[in-house]
């Protein structure tokens, strides 16, 4: 399994949002580094196929995304910022989602409880999305993104709105259900991604500016410092 | 069909869903029970004295004194009709279609033949004076019939609009197909049918409110972001939300105005049903039916105009990503033919073309109907209600087929 992305850009306008990235991702933990405008969240976006690129494509085991149907069975997405439809229950919005997804109704309810357990969701399902806390409505989101046990999951700034005791909590749900899978978790907090990524890429003015594996740096923070500073120093 | 039900059931969960139906029952009901406000009647009590009559109480009085007219409006009752206004006229001194006509005779006498009496007007009248009813010959009523027919080619020739030969020729063509005699059955009022449009015009508006923010509420809460890279997230998701968006608004529009016409239908009597639309409205009207038949088409093509309506709404829902946007610009084109009827005061293509062109005040499909209303294309003549009903089906499958367009071709940049 690969996902692929070969000279991937995108312009708005005269802006240079995504420009020429080209990577190519197998199974394991991969971490989206970059600051805020770095580009981030539309590369997710086109990887996600809601977004169509300016230049380049994106493959999925060596097919194009566009109308891939294979890919988007084997997909999970969670956006940056949601808001939730004001009138559902998170069962319902989940029951939703599945129906979306195709989950086999059989494996749905099986699905839907294993991920409330999981994501400690369990005591909330039949409240309004809306009601919850921002952590719980994140859960909610992480939820969606996992319920068709997707090949490939795209986390745009997960952890935003969890506290601490969340974000440790959400790092080793991720960690227990990343065999065999691509997982790309994009955020701008370094301690988000440095223990779980196996590999991290990281972003800078819109390109790729490296790809480095965890055998490769010692301080994730140290480096991604570095590479921030040598705009200033020049 | 998993996922028609879960649409279904994501609309009807929404707070605005439930407010809408609310009022897609309420409103309509309400409607009816005004309509029958428009009942008015004076009466004589045991010592003389007038006593005013409003509402059912007026209704019920005038059906009770009309029950004798009922029945089919032939040569002779119509003869029968003018000799009794004739004899009355000589007997009192005085019109007995005017004011100051004594009561009891009025009702007793008069208001049996009444309808037939403004047939006959309405026939013989020109648009420079009133037919003299007193002095008129009961033998000119042996063509009652033919004389309608050719008063309806004269209105048209003097009409600047209407005047073109293959136009009154149409017009002929429709008005024989009318079944004749005309038939009298009392007691319904056009205040009725006017709020039968009230009706499907709140029901349109409020098919608006249901589907306008649709989709541009999943784009401005992010909410399309997720549902569009599911597996199900474009055309399939595209076209079950249409396809729910349009049962409910059909659901809703059934119930809301089957209550209207329901519990107005009950009020006025079902017996009244039964009445041609000539000897309710003009005589020389073009639609062959009775007013059940009337009230189904209106229903009907209500039904179709809210489709059309709702498919368009759900299209610019498409299209924007402001909620509001697409609430304003629906609405706008809801109560345009309205407002571009009232400047030009006729129908025109442009009219026609747009999908509330049937919905509305003085352009609605009953005043289509009742009144002469025609449209060339080339030298071919449509009649406008089949012109209406034609664009509002047109309109419906191109709308949703944009929808289905824009929907899938809609980027997540926000």
């Amino acid at each position: 399994m690969e996902l692929e992305m070969k000279n991937l850009s995108k312009n708005f306008g005269k802006n240079k949002a995504v420009n020429c990235v080209s990577a190519r991702l197998t199974p394991g933990v991969w971490g989206l580094l970059g600051a805020n405008g770095a580009g981030k969240t539309t590369m997710m976006r086109m990887m996600a196929g809601i977004l169509e690129p300016s230049h380049g494509q994106v493959t999925f085991c060596g097919k194009d995304i566009r109308n891939n149907s294979e890919y988007r069975s084997a997909f999970g997405f969670l956006p940056q910022e949601i808001q939730f439809s004001k009138d559902l229950t998170v069962i319902d919005y989940l029951n939703y989602v599945a129906a979306l997804k195709n989950v086999a109704p059989a494996l749905t309810k099986e699905r839907i409880d294993h991920l409330l357990s999981v994501l400690t969701l369990d005591g909330v399902k039949n409240k309004k999305i809306v009601k919850l806390s921002g952590g719980m409505k994140r859960r909610v989101g992480i939820a969606q993104a996992m319920l068709n046990d997707p090949s490939v999951l795209i986390l745009d700034e997960p952890t935003t709105g969890l506290d601490p005791g969340e974000r440790i909590r959400f790092r080793n749900f991720l960690s227990a259900s990343s065999a065999d899978k691509i997982i790309i978790l994009s955020t701008h907090i370094v301690s988000d991604i440095e223990d779980i990524a196996d590999s991290v890429m990281i972003m800078k003015d819109g390109e790729l500016n490296r790809i480095v594996s965890k055998a490769e740096y010692d301080d994730l923070e140290k480096l991604y410092i570095s590479i921030f500073m040598e705009e200033s120093d020049r | 069909m998993r996922l028609y039900a879960q649409e279904l059931r994501r609309i009807l969960k929404s707070t605005r869903a439930k407010v809408v139906i609310l009022l897609a029952v309420l409103l309509p009901i309400l409607m009816a029970l005004l309509a029958n406000e428009f009942n008015d009647a004076n009466t004589l009590d045991s010592d003389g004295n007038i006593v005013p009559l409003h509402g059912r109480e007026a209704l019920l009085f005038i059906k009770e004194n009309s029950a004798e007219g009922n029945g089919e409006a032939t040569v002779e009752r119509l003869q029968d009709a003018l000799l009794t206004y004739q004899s009355l006229y000589d007997e009192y001194g005085m019109d007995p279609l005017g004011s100051g006509f004594p009561l009891d005779v009025l009702w007793r006498e008069v208001q049996p033949i009444r309808p037939l009496l403004r047939m006959i007007t309405l026939t013989y009248s020109t648009q420079e004076e009133s037919v003299d009813l007193r002095n008129m010959s009961v033998d000119t009523l042996d063509s009652f019939y033919e004389d309608v027919e050719a008063k309806l080619i004269s209105v048209m020739q003097s009409d600047q609009e209407l005047r073109c030969p293959v136009m009154i020729s149409k017009a002929q063509h429709l008005f024989q197909k009318v079944s004749t005699p005309f038939y009298v059955s009392h007691g319904y009022s056009r205040d009725a049918f006017d709020y039968i449009e009230f009706a499907i015009l709140f029901l349109v508006i409020l098919s608006v409110a249901l589907s306008a923010p649709v989709f541009s509420e999943r784009y401005s809460t992010g909410e399309d972001s997720i549902l569009r890279c599911t597996l199900y997230g474009r055309g399939k998701l595209v076209r079950t939300t249409v396809l729910a968006e349009l049962t409910v608004v059909t659901v809703m529009y059934f119930v809301g105005i089957g209550l209207h016409l329901l519990i107005s239908d009950m009020m006025f009597g079902f017996d009244t049903l039964k009445e041609s639309v000539q000897t309710l409205y003009t005589v020389y009207s073009l639609p062959n039916m009775n007013l059940l038949e009337l009230q189904i088409v209106l229903a009907l093509s209500g039904w179709l105009c809210c489709m059309a309506v709702t498919a368009m709404s759900l299209c610019f829902s498409a299209r924007v990503t402001e909620t509001s946007t697409s609430m304003v610009l629906s609405l706008i084109i809801v109560i345009l033919p309205t407002l571009l009827y009232s400047i030009s005061g006729g129908v025109s293509w442009l009219l026609a073309f747009l999908p509330s062109a049937s919905v509305g005040l003085s352009n609605n499909m009953l005043m289509s109907l009742v009144d002469l209303r025609f449209l060339m294309i080339g030298d071919k003549v449509i009649w406008y209600p089949v012109i209406l009903v034609c664009t509002a089906a047109v309109e419906f499958f191109l709308f949703v087929a944009l929808t289905h367009l824009v929907y899938s071709k809609h980027q997540v940049t926000k």
